[in-house]
């Protein structure tokens, strides 16, 4: 190895920097921010994938959007979806950690047997809960134990997003609760220890000491957990068989976006949904960002 | 030593990766035609070939090669014409047919036919493949909706025939109803009538009462007329006698006709197949739809069309004129599969197969199935409204009205066809 000199040996390791993200660079400016400022662009467009020469409609798109009432239950079930997910979500995530940072027996199968369901696939998912659901499945044949008529899940306009929703809490709680247990690990044992003395029962403790020292994990699961959800699309998908149904009521923004792209020929139209939900996921996650500055402020 | 293999093992992985880019080899002289399909029952994949075989015959020098798509027919055309790789001559809908004109996907054929030529086809089958005065695709064949009806089980009600107004339809559901109560229908009977719950399936009741869905490049759905048929339908499933096939046992409508759970399906000519193979003694009849204020059925077609990135228009142009010419549409009248499109010979499918000549007597008074530009959009809107009036009619209260519901979806579709 050549001896080299002190600015000669920066600048070499700084080449060596950009060379190492490069690839990830290029990839992230061909794959994610060219399609995005693309399809901004696209959105004031009559456009689709099979248009030769895309016509300027300028804001058309995004008023035909006001007036699409299928876009408006799309996000009312894409919200609502939200936020039943995101706050069962996270308070048994909570409790999950909680239990498994006790000294209980077998604390390690315990966060295991929980963190499983998150490396299911969605088909898979999908596959099982209509089986167990469906009017002659197991869910039914145990309620009817206790004489309660049949409830259809997946086939009812009303039942069906409640369905996706399970689905959803029970495939991605383990992961929150292993976040949550990183956190609660880093809370120094004095605290509780301090409280302890001051004569603070269990459940103070939670409310004083554990609940203050998560915020910054409460507020990144909350975060990461609410952009997730507000991109549902596989589970609505496979469950409606494409279609949002029955009666648009699987329909989520992302599969709406999917559908008018891909098969109705408005690729315009759905980069301009896409940005819509991008520029209300934005807002979102500023005004969490501020109330959480602020009660930490 | 590891470093070296590594250099080369990239090398080799490169050089591979671009061997998918290679280009197609063109031999001299040697044009090949690829012609984009949907896969279908056996018989018409069959019919399909023939077909292509008369054009071969006529012309050795141009190969044909069948696409067939794999699943969903739209999106795969979509992406093959946005891949640069889409067929010559594709098969079109008629429902999709306005959408894909609008993207020039298609080339004008008034250079291909003349006038007179284009007066062999029915006109009402050419409406869905006109745009802007030009013609963008030619329908090979089509089907009607039509009444299929059990004759034995007409009979035990003692109907003697099929019904030929709404009124008639009302009273011969009534005594199917009772019949079947008596046990006079055998132990499978469910329900008079079958239908699916689709707009295009009830509009035959909205232009049987003077209204139309969509016309003079409109949608027009939201009249009296319309929500006064959609009521009289609702109705009919309110009193027991309609119910979809799903209910019964079974999403396929032929198959709840040829179980005998029902003894009426509104359907068109694809049923034929299925019913010769799989009841084969099944003694049923077709019959044009009963009529109310006018008659009306709904048209069901499928057109060729020349892709406009073609490389070889003048081949395309062959190929096309030959698969709906009057020797490849004779063999479509031939094989009962569905009506051809040409005039004259289905008039010859009608001499040739009686029984089913009620897919092609309706064809004058039937309507297109196509609802202009945005059609995704606006069948979903229309099919939801349906839905949601099935499940009221059949879960629900039974005593939701059309019209608020028609009104709700034209507002909301307002900016949606375009």
């Amino acid at each position: 190895m050549k001896l080299l000199s002190k600015s000669r040996k920066k600048r070499k390791e700084s080449i060596d920097g950009w060379l190492f993200m490069l690839p990830v660079v290029i990839l992230t400016l061909v794959f994610f921010i060219y399609p995005a400022i693309r399809a901004f662009y696209l959105s004031f467009f009559r456009y689709s994938i099979i248009s030769t020469n895309p016509k300027f409609i300028g804001l058309y798109n995004y008023i035909a959007l006001f007036y699409d009432n299928v876009f408006w239950r799309a996000l009312l079930n894409t919200f609502l979806y939200a936020v039943v997910v995101v706050a069962v979500q996270l308070v048994i995530a909570l409790m999950l950690a909680l239990i498994a940072n006790t000294k209980i027996r077998g604390k390690e199968f315990y966060r295991t047997a929980y963190y499983i369901p998150t490396l299911t696939s969605s088909v898979a998912l999908v596959i099982i809960f209509i089986f167990l659901f469906k009017q002659n499945g197991v869910f039914n044949a145990l309620i009817g134990l206790f004489g309660i008529q049949p409830i259809t899940f997946f086939g009812n306009p009303l039942l069906a997003l409640p369905g996706v929703m399970m689905m959803a809490i029970w495939a991605s709680t383990g992961l929150y609760m292993i976040i949550f247990l990183g956190g609660l690990q880093g809370i120094p044992r004095s605290l509780y220890e301090a409280a302890e003395i001051d004569g603070a029962s269990k459940w103070q403790q939670l409310l004083n000491v554990t609940i203050p020292q998560l915020k910054p994990t409460i507020f990144f699961n909350l975060v990461v957990s609410i952009i997730g959800c507000l991109q549902i699309f596989d589970l609505a998908f496979i469950v409606s068989g494409g279609n949002g149904g029955p009666l648009n009521s699987t329909m989520t923004v992302v599969l709406y976006i999917y559908n008018t792209g891909f098969k109705s020929f408005h690729m315009g139209y759905a980069s301009a949904m896409a940005f819509v939900l991008f520029m209300i996921i934005l807002i979102l996650t500023l005004i969490s960002k501020r109330l959480f500055k602020e009660e930490t402020g | 030593m590891v470093k070296q293999i590594s250099k080369y093992l990239f090398c080799v992985m490169i050089i591979v990766s671009l061997a998918g880019c290679s280009k197609k080899n063109v031999k001299d002289g040697e044009v090949t035609l690829r012609i984009g399909v949907w896969a279908g029952a056996p018989a018409s994949m069959k019919l399909l070939d023939n077909q292509i075989a008369i054009f071969t015959k006529k012309y050795p020098k141009i190969k044909v090669s069948k696409l067939v798509a794999v699943g969903n027919f739209n999106e795969w055309l979509q992406l093959n014409m946005a891949s640069g790789t889409a067929p010559d001559i594709s098969f079109i809908g008629s429902t999709l047919a306005k959408d894909f004109i609008s993207y020039d996907a298609f080339m004008p054929l008034n250079d291909i036919f003349t006038q007179e030529e284009f007066k062999e086809f029915y006109s009402t089958l050419l409406d869905g493949f006109t745009a802007k005065g030009k013609v963008y695709g030619i329908p090979k064949d089509f089907n009607t909706l039509v009444m299929y009806y059990n004759k034995d089980m007409f009979k035990a009600a003692g109907i003697d025939h099929p019904p030929r107004t709404w009124k008639e339809l009302e009273s011969t559901l009534e005594k199917l109803k009772k019949a079947g109560k008596e046990g006079k229908l055998g132990k499978n009977f469910m329900y008079p009538m079958s239908t699916l719950m689709q707009w295009n399936r009830i509009n035959p009741f909205i232009i049987q009462n003077g209204g139309t869905t969509y016309a003079n490049n409109k949608l027009q759905f939201d009249t009296d007329a319309a929500a006064e048929a959609i009521d009289f339908f609702f109705s009919l499933v309110k009193k027991g006698y309609i119910m979809g096939p799903k209910k019964m046992g079974n999403p396929s409508l032929g198959t709840v006709l040829g179980y005998k759970n029902t003894a009426i399906i509104y359907s068109g000519g694809w049923q034929i197949p299925y019913l010769t193979e799989a009841v084969p003694n099944f003694n049923y009849g077709i019959a044009v739809l009963p009529k109310h204020k006018k008659r009306g059925s709904m048209l069901y077609t499928v057109a060729y069309a020349m892709l406009s990135k073609t490389k070889h228009p003048k081949e395309a142009a062959l190929l096309l004129k030959s698969m709906v010419g009057t020797e490849s549409e004779k063999l479509t009248a031939k094989s009962g599969l569905a009506v051809p499109s040409r005039i004259k010979v289905a008039e010859y499918f009608s001499k040739n197969y009686f029984p089913r000549k009620a897919l092609a007597t309706q064809a004058p008074y039937s309507v297109v199935f196509s609802w202009g530009l945005g059609f995704q959009r606006i069948e979903t809107e229309l099919d939801n409204l349906i839905e949601r009036m099935y499940i009221n009619y059949t879960l629900g209260d039974k005593s939701m009205k059309a019209k608020p519901l028609l009104d709700r979806a034209m507002n909301s579709l307002k900016y949606a066809a375009y």
